[in-house]
């Protein structure tokens, strides 16, 4: 499945909502992001397993064991495929020999069928595993490649989960390239895009978060609207700089926020973007915290 | 945030009193106080960090994170390679700049065994860019390897003329009859 919207719109926060409804009786939930500013081969598939591996390594010895052997029947002997992608599967497997070396056309192939084998091992009826693959506006064409096999191999109990920026991806980008030779192979799969807050949603989001009477919070909850389209990122991050701005002030004595006309907020204009709210945000700090953002991004 | 911290040339401490405006500002999550790690609230907060820095200061950082991972243990070799590439240009040490075009070869040939041949390509084509002049009697091996390289992978992803002009070279520059086939 794939959940589509612009930045903001709420995907990554839908899709890990998923969870609980999807693990409470069994299987497994792991997730990946792919990075805007890093691009190294099959980060977000690599994070995911890494993290299915951390969670393997817990269970019974009797269990990891089994595995152990499972994954040396499906693997053997191109394992060392598998460990110099993600490492940590080392841990279960223990060293793997080098591998072959094939033509370049032969590598391909045979990288996909191991990758799939070892998707098998895990993605059974009995414990099946839910892969969310987060922002795919940014993947790299090899990690893309990859989902594209899985979603064809009907060996496996395998929901694969995807979100990204439909805005961001054009006729060019590498996802709809795979996109359309999964349609051609016959692959389908199901869309949800999502919706903006209403008025009505906002209105509901500015009463819950400040306590204001139902006239004051629908005055600002049309303002808001209309300048964010009811992105919800954007709207949460324009009410909180409109608090910082000092426009809205935190009422101690009757406990609730207050604003003392939306002249005053509908003064300060339309902001263009998150981005742009984000950018004066950062401002508004002092230099040393900003360098240190910086270097982190 | 080690790795913040070592780039900030500053203690955990400091970098955590740094940090504390932007926490409390919600600008980014931290698990609890002190975490090795945290994380910005949404990727608009990181995209406007990373792109209020200067692009000459942006490539000063990512080279200085590249030379910091290189020497740590245990890291992702193609993190280390993309964060030195992203500030290649600032690299003057002739030895430093062969350095990143060996190990660009290595990262194109462990991704091509993971079948990520576009991302090879782009390695390979780093480290031809980092050969240094006349590189077929500087370098000799090294430039035949990533020709070679270079020129199988652009044949898988079926760049045909950019395959044949790669082996063409390496064929007029090989020293062997052996590496002549
Ligand atoms: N339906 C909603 N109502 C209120 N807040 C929401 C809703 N959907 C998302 N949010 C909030 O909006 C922000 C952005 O959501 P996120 O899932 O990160 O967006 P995306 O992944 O699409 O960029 C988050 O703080 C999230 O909690
Ligand atoms: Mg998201």
């Amino acid at each position: 499945m794939l959940v589509t919207g612009a930045a903001g719109m709420g995907k990554s926060a839908v899709v890990q909502a998923l969870y609980e409804p999807l693990t409470a009786r069994r299987g497994y939930f792991i997730a990946g992001k792919f990075e805007q500013f890093r691009r190294t081969p099959f980060s977000a598939v690599v994070a995911a397993f890494k993290a299915l591996v951390t969670e393997l390594l817990g269970e019974s010895a009797e269990r990891l064991n089994r595995l152990r052997n499972d994954l040396a029947d499906a693997l053997s002997p191109n394992g060392r495929l598998i460990t110099d992608v993600i490492p940590q599967v080392e841990l279960i497997t223990g060293p793997q020999p080098p591998v072959e070396e094939l033509g370049a056309a032969e590598t391909v192939n045979r990288f996909d069928a191991v990758f799939r084998n070892f998707v098998r091992v895990f993605a059974r009826p009995q414990h099946p595993v839910v892969l969310l693959l987060d922002d795919l506006q940014w993947a790299d064409a090899a990690s893309l490649n990859l989902m594209r096999g899985l979603l064809t191999d009907e060996h496996q109990s395998l929901l694969l989960l995807g979100a990204y920026r439909d805005n961001e991806v054009d006729a060019n980008h590498p996802l709809t390239a795979m996109l359309a030779r999964l349609a051609e192979d016959g692959g389908t799969l199901p869309g949800v895009a999502l919706k903006p807050l209403s008025t009505d949603d906002v209105w509901q989001l500015i009463r819950d978060t400040t306590s204001a009477s139902m006239v004051e919070a629908a005055g600002l909850a049309d303002l808001v609207v209309r300048n964010t389209g009811g992105n919800p990122l954007f709207v949460q991050e324009l009410l909180k700089t409109r608090a910082d701005d000092g426009l809205m002030r935190f009422d101690r004595t009757a406990g609730k926020w207050t604003w003392d006309d939306l002249a005053e907020i509908r003064a300060k204009g339309f902001t263009e973007s998150v981005l742009d709210l984000m950018v004066a945000r950062l401002g508004r700090l002092d230099d040393g915290t900003r360098t240190t953002l910086q270097a982190a991004a | 945030m080690a790795v913040v911290a070592a780039l900030r040339d500053t203690s955990s401490e400091e970098l955590w009193a740094q940090l504390l405006p932007a926490v409390q500002d919600g600008l980014i999550v931290a698990a609890s106080e002190r975490s090795a790690e945290c994380s910005f609230f949404h990727d608009r907060i990181q995209q406007a960090a990373y792109e209020s820095l200067e692009p000459q200061q942006r490539s000063r950082t990512h080279l200085a994170i590249g030379r910091l991972l290189r020497e740590a243990e245990d890291t992702d070799p193609f993190e280390v390679v993309f964060q030195l590439n992203q500030g290649r240009a600032l690299i003057e040490d002739p030895a430093e700049r062969l350095q990143l075009s060996e190990r660009n070869l290595e990262a194109g040939r462990k991704a091509t065994a993971s079948a990520a041949n576009v991302a090879a390509m782009g390695y390979f084509d780093i480290g031809l860019e980092l050969l240094p002049e006349e590189p077929w009697s500087a370098c000799y091996d090294l430039t035949l390897g990533l020709h070679r390289s270079a020129g199988e992978t652009a044949w898988v992803l079926a760049d045909l003329d950019r395959s044949d002009a790669l082996v063409a070279a390496a064929v007029a520059n090989a020293e062997t009859a052996l590496e002549k086939r």
